[in-house]
């Protein structure tokens, strides 16, 4: 049995070190890497998801705000038209028709507007390996950054002492 | 159709289609550096407010790991 040097759960991550290797488990993956094959370890930022989620957040606030504009538009258009029925023989019928497609078609950008979305910065462990990078997602800011933080230094003392050993 | 009259039509179409794949790429491109330059400023911002209690956590474990 190899001890156990360090240990990290940082909710959906959870790392284990131990004197040879190293084990990840994720909610949707469960690996382990030997010591021998990890060259390295850092914290990077996911900017490029971050980007792409702010610009999705950009494009869905104005197509929320050009909804609606047009709902808004469409149900002025049937106001004016239910004070025109009621002097008319048309009736206020069209113009109620006319009212309540414009609000179904505000009601979802009202709630989004009221709801937004909100871009994070998410930042993920990467393990350099011979064969390759392999990232696992987590948030600097969470509640269990501070376990990351103790973890890397860790992982980063324990491997230069591993590759010193054994090269 | 003789085979140089082939030949001449099917350059013809691929080069369009080049041009054309080349001209979208092109808009697609500078569409998303246009969009990198806009959230530039909301980047650094988070990168800056996010790294700084991060990089002060792992120094003091850093240190931590050298006294022992």
């Amino acid at each position: 049995m190899e001890d156990v040097l360090s240990q990290l759960d940082a909710g959906s991550l959870d790392i284990k070190l131990t004197s040879e290797k190293l084990f990840i488990n994720t909610p949707t993956s469960n690996e382990a890497f030997a010591l021998r094959s990890v060259n390295g370890i850092g914290v990077i930022d996911l900017l490029d998801e971050y980007n792409n989620q702010l610009t999705y957040c950009k494009d869905r606030k104005i197509k929320n705000i050009t909804f609606i504009c047009l709902g808004a538009f469409i149900a002025i258009i049937g106001a004016y038209f239910i004070v025109k029925g009621t002097q008319s023989d048309i009736g206020i019928i069209p113009g109620l028709i006319f009212t309540g497609i414009g609000i179904i078609i505000t009601l979802p950008g009202i709630a989004y507007l009221n709801k937004p979305v909100v871009p994070k910065l998410m930042s993920a462990v990467r393990i350099m390996m011979s064969g390759g990078n392999r990232d696992f997602k987590f948030d600097k800011t969470g509640v269990k950054s501070g376990n990351v933080a103790e973890f890397v230094a860790k992982v980063e003392s324990t491997l230069t002492a591993y590759h010193k050993n054994h090269d | 159709m003789s085979f140089w009259e082939t030949f001449v039509t099917v350059w013809q179409v691929r080069t369009s289609v080049r041009i054309q794949e080349s001209i979208e790429d092109a808009a697609l491109s500078s569409k998303r550096q246009a969009e990198l330059e806009a959230n530039l400023p909301k980047i650094v911002e988070e990168v800056e407010k996010k790294n700084k209690s991060w990089q002060e956590q792992l120094d003091i474990q850093r240190n931590k790991g050298a006294k022992r």
